[in-house]
C-alpha cells in the first residue's frame, strides 16, 4: 500500500496568509456595505466582529482541511499526489517524464526550515505540475530519487567535431521580402488614414481658403486630369509605404544569419539592436514551410520552427529563415537541419471529398453574402465574388496533403499562404481522427496532430482526407 | 474497446439539467427585469428560453448515444479513445508521450462512486469521464507504470 505523507504544516499558514492578502479589500468593502444595514435588535453593533470571526474560522478550517487532504507518496513508478476538499484530485507523475525539479525557499520559509519543491514536465501549463512544501531533507531526498531513476540525457550527448555550417540572407533577398510583404498595403492604409486625419486637424479658416483656391484651379481642369491626379497620388502613397517597408525590414533582419553548431541553431540579425537567438535542435517540435501567395509566385519561401519550453521558459515560434529561393532552401535543409531533410510523397484529398469540402466552406460565405445583399445598398453585387471564392476554396482543397512516414509526419494545408508542416514522430503527442456523419458516408475524415506547446498545445489539422489513413497510424503504435 | 460506466448517462443528464436550470434562471430574471419596449429585448428573452429548452431536450436524449459511442482502450503502446455522436473523434496517444495522469472526483459523482480520468501530454490533455472508481484508480496506476517502464 501507499505510504502517504502530508506536506509541511507551513502550507496552512502560507495559505491563510495568501487568502487574506488577496481578499482583504473586497472583504472590507463588504463589511462597510453590510454593517449599517442590520438593526440593533439582532446585535447590529457586533455584526462586524461576528462576521470577521466567522470569516476567519472558515478560512482556517478550510486551510487545515486542505492540508489534511493533501497527501503525497513516492513510489517506484512515480510521484503520487492527492489534493482538494470538495473536488478530490489525484495525480500520478512518472519519474521518467520529469524535466526539472527545483528547490526554493524564501526568507520566511527558511525560518521554518521549509523548502518548496517544484517539479516540471515538458511543455504544458506554466504552473509547475507538482509543487509541495517540504522540510529540507525530504525535498533533497525526493530530488535524488527522481534523478536516480531518470538517466540524465545530457551525459549521453556526443560532441561532434566542429563543423560550422552557415546560411545568410543577402540584402537583395531582404529587399524582395519587403517588396512582397503585405505590410506595404498596411502602410498604404496607414498613410491614407493619416491623410484623412489631416482634414480634422486643420483649422476651418485655412480649409475654406484652400477650398476657394482649389475651386479656382478646378475651373479649367477636366475629368481626365482629376483621374490622373488621383492615380499619381495613390502611386506616390504606395511608393512611400514601399520605402518605409523596405527600411523597416532591412533594419529588422539586417545581416540575418543562421549557424548550425552541434546541437544548436544560432540566429543573429538586426541593424540597431542585434538579436541573438539560440535554439537547441532537441527542442524543435515542428518545422513549417510557409509559401505566401505573392512570395510563392516569385519562388520564395520562409521557414518557421516551433520550439517547446519547460517550466518558466516559454516555448515559441521562431522564424529561422525569413526568405529564400527553393534552391537555397534545399541547401538550407542539408546544412542547418539535416534531421528534417526528407523526401516524401504527399497523399492528397480524394476527389469524392471535393463537394463536401466546398459546401462546408462556402456555407458561411454564402450566409454572409445573403445578409450583405439584403441589408447593404447595392449589396447584391457581392455575388460577383462567388467565382473567386469558389476558385480559392478549390485551391485550398487541391493543396491539402498528408504524409505519414516511419519517422516523420508531414501535413500540408492552405489558409491564405500554403503551409507545409514537418513533425518528427517523436514529437507527436497525440493524433486525432474526426469524422462527422456526412463524411462518414463517403469514408472521409479530418486529422489532427498535436505537438507540445503552451497550455492547450499546438495542433495542426488537415481536413477531408481518406478515412483509411488512420489505420496506418495505429499500426505504427502496435 | 471498453465502455465507461453506464451511470455516465445519468451524470450527463444531471449536468444538462443544471445547465438548463441556469439558463432558465437567467431567462426568468430577464423576463422580470426588462421592460418590454424594444424588439431586441423580446428576442433576447425568447432565445434564452429557447436555449434552455434545447439544452433540456439535449440532456434528455443525448446521454444514451453519448454513452454508446464512448469507447476507450489502453495497451502497452498507446491509449485509444473513440467518442462523439455527430462528429466521430478517434484519438491515439502514444504511451511514451503521456506525462502524468490525474483523477478527479466532484461532489455529485462521488455519490455514484465514479471518477474522471485525465491523461496529460505536453500537447494538451484528454479525459476519460465517469469510470468506476476501482477501474479508474487501477488504470491510473497501470498507465503510470507503463510510462515509467517505457521511458527507461
Amino acid at each position: 500500500m501507499r505510504e502517504l505523507k502530508h506536506p509541511h504544516r507551513f502550507i496552512i499558514f502560507s495559505e491563510i496568509f495568501l487568502f487574506l492578502k488577496n481578499s482583504i479589500f473586497p472583504f472590507i468593502l463588504f463589511l462597510i456595505s453590510i454593517g449599517s444595514k442590520i438593526p440593533k435588535k439582532y446585535g447590529g453593533n457586533y455584526t462586524e466582529i461576528f462576521i470577521v470571526i466567522a470569516f476567519l474560522i472558515i478560512i482556517i478550517t478550510l486551510a487545515i482541511l486542505r492540508w489534511k487532504n493533501n497527501v503525497y507518496a513516492i513510489e517506484e513508478e512515480g510521484i503520487y499526489l492527492k489534493y482538494g476538499v470538495f473536488e478530490v484530485h489525484e495525480r500520478t507523475l512518472p519519474f521518467s517524464q520529469v524535466h526539472s525539479a527545483d528547490i526554493s525557499s524564501s526568507v520566511v520559509q527558511r525560518l521554518f526550515n521549509v523548502y518548496k519543491l517544484e517539479i516540471d514536465t515538458l511543455g504544458g501549463d506554466k504552473k509547475s505540475e507538482v509543487s509541495i512544501f517540504l522540510s529540507k531533507g525530504e525535498a533533497l531526498n525526493i530530488k535524488e530519487i527522481i534523478f536516480k531513476g531518470n538517466k540524465m540525457e545530457d551525459k549521453a550527448e556526443i560532441i561532434e567535431e566542429e563543423n560550422i555550417r552557415k546560411f545568410t540572407c543577402s540584402l537583395k533577398d531582404l529587399f524582395m521580402m519587403a517588396t512582397m510583404s503585405t505590410s506595404i498595403l498596411a502602410g498604404f492604409f496607414i498613410i491614407a488614414a493619416f491623410y484623412s486625419k489631416i482634414d480634422d486637424i486643420l483649422p476651418e479658416e485655412f480649409k475654406r481658403k484652400v477650398d476657394m483656391s482649389i475651386n479656382d484651379l478646378m475651373k479649367d481642369v477636366n475629368g481626365a486630369q482629376i483621374i490622373k491626379y488621383i492615380a499619381i497620388l495613390i502611386f506616390s502613397m504606395l511608393f512611400m509605404s514601399w520605402i518605409i517597408s523596405v527600411i523597416i525590414t532591412v533594419i529588422k533582419y539586417y545581416k540575418f544569419s543562421v549557424i548550425r553548431e552541434e546541437d544548436n541553431i544560432k540566429l543573429s540579425y538586426g541593424f540597431f539592436d542585434k538579436k541573438e537567438v539560440t535554439i537547441p535542435v532537441k527542442r524543435i517540435q515542428s518545422l513549417t514551410i510557409v509559401e505566401g501567395v505573392i512570395k510563392k509566385s516569385f519562388g520564395y519561401f520562409s521557414l518557421n520552427v516551433e520550439t517547446v519550453g519547460y517550466g518558466k521558459d516559454k516555448g515559441e515560434s521562431t522564424m529561422i529563415c525569413p526568405i529564400a529561393k527553393r534552391k537555397v532552401l534545399n541547401k538550407f535543409f542539408e546544412d542547418i537541419i539535416p534531421e528534417m531533410n526528407i523526401t516524401y510523397d504527399l497523399m492528397k484529398s480524394p476527389k469524392r471529398a471535393l463537394i463536401g469540402f466546398l459546401l462546408l466552406n462556402l456555407l458561411s460565405y454564402i450566409i454572409i453574402m445573403i445578409l450583405i445583399a439584403i441589408f447593404a445598398p447595392y449589396g447584391y453585387y457581392v455575388f460577383l465574388l462567388v467565382p473567386i471564392i469558389v476558385f480559392w476554396q478549390y485551391k485550398r482543397f487541391v493543396d491539402n496533403g498528408m504524409y505519414n512516414g516511419e519517422d516523420l509526419v508531414v501535413m500540408r494545408y492552405r489558409n491564405i499562404s500554403r503551409e507545409t508542416v514537418i513533425v518528427q514522430r517523436e514529437c507527436v503527442q497525440s493524433m486525432e481522427k474526426m469524422q462527422n456523419i456526412f463524411q462518414k458516408r463517403k469514408a472521409i475524415s479530418n486529422y489532427k496532430v498535436s505537438i507540445a506547446g503552451e497550455i492547450l498545445g499546438k495542433s495542426y489539422k488537415v481536413r477531408y482526407m481518406d478515412e483509411n489513413y488512420i489505420k496506418l497510424l495505429s499500426e505504427y503504435y502496435k | 474497446m471498453k465502455k465507461i460506466s453506464p451511470f455516465s448517462q445519468k451524470m450527463w443528464a444531471i449536468d444538462g439539467f443544471i445547465a438548463t436550470g441556469i439558463f432558465l434562471i437567467v431567462a426568468v430574471v430577464l423576463n422580470i427585469f426588462l421592460n418590454y419596449n424594444a424588439l431586441w429585448k423580446y428576442i433576447l428573452t425568447g432565445s434564452t428560453y429557447g436555449v434552455s429548452i434545447i439544452v433540456l431536450i439535449y440532456s434528455l436524449l443525448m446521454p444514451k448515444y453519448k454513452y454508446e459511442k464512448f469507447r476507450y482502450d489502453i495497451d502497452e503502446e498507446k491509449i485509444t479513445l473513440k467518442y462523439g455522436v455527430f462528429t466521430e473523434i478517434n484519438v491515439i496517444i502514444p504511451m511514451t508521450r503521456v506525462q502524468y495522469v490525474d483523477t478527479e472526483q466532484g461532489i455529485i459523482i462521488r455519490k455514484y462512486n465514479l471518477i474522471n480520468l485525465q491523461v496529460h501530454t505536453a500537447g494538451g490533455s484528454y479525459s476519460i469521464p465517469f469510470l468506476e472508481k476501482e477501474v479508474g484508480s487501477k488504470l491510473q496506476l497501470s498507465i503510470t507504470k507503463t510510462v515509467q517502464e517505457k521511458n527507461i
